[in-house]
């Protein structure tokens, strides 16, 4: 049976309570850091936090990990970040070198942003405050997985791992994934602090406006008169739906369908990430497309799923990134409905199994089993 | 304010009513393209389709004309479940633009209660993001209903035994031959198969309607294809039955739409009473039956 997760109100104002939360943080934790992104979420809990920091007169870290294929418009709204409350800021705005993966492109399923000697075709130079070099002894450095490198999660661990006694805060709220959240609030990471998540060396994750929807994040950034990326705005005039709208990178297997509409919200980023990234073209023409990089319909030239995903696994270019395919592939269930998501994977160069197979029987066999029945 | 049910001359009268109450100064109406009213008000209107809403020609100089002074109408414009899709996000951001706003729709739903969100996110998108339906909804807003009279039977006709084996055949090789087709395509072309057996029992004068055009008779109507405007005359029987579906409509909203426009309210299947029919008949009195409970449930027009 699987247990639903249910939204409860209660009479307090979501804003007081993250302002109860950051104190309690304040008060047991003398190292804070807080992560942004340049989206609305981060920024929203960057001004709680320095609201804080402020009144107790103390500075905290302001953590912001640079993938360079970004918005242009996310690096303005971390720089505003940086400098909302400069005396009681620590910038920590990572740009070095690390693997990201490349949806848009076989040739190039990987990218490695910052990469040394190709400075003159990185997306922006570096920023003079920046750390260019990684803070953290290499014989030390974890990597979760070596076939993939080091990649965005391994930056994220082995930073916190090496800051000790540390609260990280992020701006995770719960609507925007109830199974994620449930994930992380599964055990309270210090005392019965259930928005928080235990890490290692005596540190935290916290998670102090969990429970904000996304109206009491925009009245927030109103009330307050903050700035917030123009991505947002450029996709509210486009006509998305409000919960629709979010900034991350832009390559990814979850992001590359900004690439359609970049041309349009960001020119220039458009043509410096033509010049960066191999695909970037074809992320742009397909990215929304059902029979490409969507992959809802099938192609014409195949009879079944199975037949797709068997071409593209034969046709792969990259001989260790396919062995992770096989390998995968041979622990699930063979019938067209598993078949379509391992085509996904495989289209959307998802080497990492950031978008898991539903391995379980073809809803279609039930269906025709329902109308048996009936009929 | 919601208004279900209400007539085209009901529509009128409120809208005009509003705008002398509230003095309006313009009046923008979304409506979509099979139910484009004509109100007559005492200030400029403007109409546009449901499927130009989206457009770019639009947008931005709705949104800059839109405001406190103006009311938005949205005639007739649940055409999709999908609470988020495009079109209702667009329409979103002209509603927001002012405190006016009237929507009006024949039926509170095309499937069930659920639709109604999209409705109550016409009123106030923010309020109900997230939500599912609730009664306590009803009392909260201002949403009224008029009930539809209607009245529905079927008549069974009689299935010789070698019929029904040739409708097992059919079945059979529909499912045998399915491929990559969506399972969905067998009752619909089972119900089209079985057509043949009504076929006999089409009175001259009568009334029919079917899903396409292969009766061939003058009085078999299509939902892509009838006019009904003078019905009466083809009406003899007992019970003035308006008219006789042969076929249900694939989509629920082609049958809703012939519902609006036609104006029949007395309405007979002839079945065949073999499962296929059964199943489509006992479709169509449950959704009636969520109408019939939600006009009990919500306020009444008067």
């Amino acid at each position: 049976m699987i247990s639903m997760l249910k939204q409860v109100y209660t009479n307090k104002n979501v804003l007081e309570a993250s302002r109860k939360r950051l104190k309690k943080i304040f008060d047991e934790y003398e190292e804070i850091i807080v992560s942004i992104s340049g989206g609305k979420d981060s920024t929203v809990l960057a001004n709680l936090a320095l609201q804080e920091a402020n009144k107790q007169g103390r500075k905290i870290g302001m953590f912001f990990l640079d993938e360079e294929v970004v918005y242009e418009s996310t690096i303005e709204q971390v720089k505003y970040l940086m400098n909302l409350c400069p005396e009681n800021t620590n910038p920590i705005w990572f740009q070095f070198e690390f693997n990201l993966t490349n949806t848009a492109s076989y040739a190039e399923g990987q990218l490695k942003c910052w990469e040394q000697g190709k400075h003159k075709i990185w997306m922006r130079s570096k920023e003079p405050e920046s750390i260019k070099h990684k803070p953290w002894d290499r014989e030390q450095e974890t990597v979760r997985d070596k076939n993939k490198g080091f990649g965005f999660y391994d930056v994220i661990e082995n930073f916190q791992n090496n800051r000790p006694n540390t609260a990280f805060l992020i701006g995770l709220r719960a609507t925007e994934s109830m199974n994620r959240w449930r994930a992380v609030s599964k055990n309270p990471g210090y005392k019965d602090w259930f928005w928080s998540t235990k890490l290692q060396n005596g540190s935290i994750a916290c998670y102090p406006i969990y429970d904000w929807n996304f109206h009491d994040v925009w009245k927030y950034i109103y009330d307050e008169k903050l700035q917030y990326s123009k991505i947002y705005d450029h996709m509210w005039k486009k006509g998305m739906s409000i919960n629709e709208i979010r900034v991350s990178s832009l390559l990814h297997e979850k992001s590359f369908k900004a690439l359609v509409e970049l041309p349009e919200f960001e020119p220039k980023t458009y043509n410096r990430l033509l010049k960066r990234v191999k695909g970037i073209q074809a992320g742009h023409l397909y990215g929304k497309e059902n029979k490409m990089m969507k992959v809802r319909k099938l192609p014409k030239n195949y009879n079944s799923w199975r037949e797709y995903r068997d071409f593209l696994l034969k046709t792969y270019p990259d001989p260790d990134k396919k062995k992770i395919f096989e390998k995968r592939f041979a622990k699930h269930l063979e019938n067209e409905y598993v078949a379509k998501q391992q085509c996904r994977q495989l289209i959307l160069n998802d080497y990492e199994n950031n978008l898991p197979v539903k391995n379980k029987p073809d809803p279609r066999i039930e269906t025709i089993k329902k109308w048996r029945e009936i009929l | 304010m919601i208004r279900i049910g209400l007539s085209e001359q009901e529509k009128q009268k409120l809208v005009n009513k509003y705008c002398q109450e509230y003095g309006i100064k313009k009046v923008f109406v979304l409506y979509f393209k099979k139910f484009k009213p004509d109100f007559s008000v005492p200030c400029e209107i403007e109409y546009i389709e449901y499927s130009d809403i989206i457009m770019y020609k639009f947008f931005y100089r709705l949104l800059e004309e839109i405001d406190d002074d103006c009311l938005v109408v949205v005639n007739e414009c649940l055409r999709t479940q999908n609470r988020s899709e495009l079109t209702y996000n667009c329409a979103h951001h002209y509603l927001n633009q002012t405190k006016h706003r009237v929507i009006f729709e024949y039926f509170p739903f095309i499937e069930d209660e659920q639709d109604l969100m999209i409705l109550l996110d016409f009123l106030n998108k923010s309020k109900y993001y997230g939500k599912s339906f609730s009664e306590d909804f009803l009392a909260e807003e201002n949403i009224k209903v008029k009930p539809i009279p209607f009245y529905f039977a079927a008549e069974k006709i009689a299935i010789n035994d070698k019929q029904a084996e040739e409708y097992e055949r059919k079945k059979e090789a529909l499912f045998a031959n399915l491929g990559k087709k969506d399972p969905d395509t067998v009752p619909r072309n089972l119900h089209l198969f079985v057509g043949k057996y009504k076929k006999p029992h089409i009175r001259p004068d009568q009334q029919y309607i079917a899903r396409n055009g292969r009766y061939n008779k003058p009085n078999v109507a299509t939902y892509q294809k009838y006019n009904f405007s003078n019905p009466k005359t083809l009406v003899t029987t007992e019970e003035g039955i308006d008219c006789i579906i042969l076929d249900f409509a694939h989509r629920r909203l082609d049958f809703n739409d012939y519902l609006k426009i036609s104006g029949h309210r007395k309405l007979k299947f002839l079945s065949t009473g073999l499962p296929v029919d059964e199943y489509y008949n006992e479709e169509f009195i449950n959704w009636w039956q969520r109408v019939s409970d939600f006009h009990a449930k919500a306020s009444l027009y008067q």
